[in-house]
């Protein structure tokens, strides 16, 4: 990878958006899953990201979870309601997600963007003095 | 790459190897950076390899090259031995990434690929590496006819 560094480089960054656009999907397709009270709510997923470890670009340096405590939402005609009428709900802020999304998507973009410039400029330096 | 081991030959070998140690710089300037010493990298280099090759006396060498029938009894030799040597180690490399390339293909079809663009950046790697060898051989040869032309 020593030629092509910058491409690598970009190409970590990738990696740490996708699995993070992998987390917010997981997020939001859970938004809605109810459980009984007594039961461990969903737990929403943090990618963290980090430099890598031989300090070129980036990569997941793990994955936080928020609580299993989760929302109690007064529902009573919930087939899971407990005897008060109320079921869990996971604690995840749809529009948080949501934004996390956008920002995902345009990093993962912008390091597509500086796979291609990179590419471009080391097919220039190829045509170096040809007419 | 292990282009610049070329630089040492003589004669004939010297104008290609000029080229050959153009692209090593090309090669080792990226090579040789991290992220923060991109500049100081680049600079230092390529500039000091370059400048090691091209020295007015390895030029007067060539130009005192003696005796016809001398070139003609090396420079063949000579020179496939030159491309050889200064193509090896990018060959290999390029090997390795088309390798890489294909493993990546073979996953991407039984369904094995997590990541789309490990292997689209597999493949460009692959493409550019093989366009630079190009290139280097294409350059290499040039010079080579340049001197076969070349009156006596």
């Amino acid at each position: 990878m020593s030629i092509f560094d910058a491409i690598g480089i970009a190409g970590t960054g990738v990696t740490v958006n996708r699995k993070w656009m992998d987390a917010v999907s997981d997020n939001l397709a859970n938004i809605n899953t109810a459980v009984r009270t007594a039961d461990p709510a969903y737990e929403a997923k943090y990618v963290v990201a980090a430099e890598a470890a031989d300090g070129k670009g980036t990569q997941v340096a793990g994955i936080v979870t928020g609580g299993p405590e989760g929302r109690l939402v007064y529902d009573p005609a919930h087939p899971l309601a407990d005897a008060q009428g109320y079921v869990k709900y996971p604690d995840i802020d749809m529009s948080t997600q949501m934004t996390s999304l956008i920002m995902a998507q345009r990093a993962y973009q912008a390091n597509l963007s500086v796979i291609d410039r990179s590419k471009e400029a080391y097919q220039a330096a190829l045509q170096l003095g040809k007419a | 790459m292990s282009i610049e081991s070329i630089g040492s030959l003589g004669r004939v070998g010297d104008v290609a190897g000029t080229l050959g140690t153009l692209a090593t710089g090309y090669g080792q300037g990226i090579a040789d950076t991290d992220n923060l010493q991109m500049t100081s990298g680049v600079g230092g280099g390529s500039g000091t390899t370059y400048a090691g090759i091209v020295n007015p006396a390895a030029v007067a060498g060539i130009a005192g090259t003696g005796p016809s029938t001398s070139v003609d009894g090396t420079s063949g030799t000579e020179f496939a031995s030159l491309l050889a040597q200064g193509l090896g180690g990018g060959v290999d490399k390029l090997q390795g990434l088309q390798s890489t390339s294909d493993d990546l293909a073979v996953k991407a079809a039984t369904g094995d690929l997590t990541n789309v663009h490990d292997y689209m950046i597999a493949s460009n790697e692959a493409q550019l590496a093989t366009q630079l060898t190009v290139a280097i051989r294409n350059k290499a040869v040039e010079a080579f006819n340049e001197i076969m032309r070349m009156q006596v």
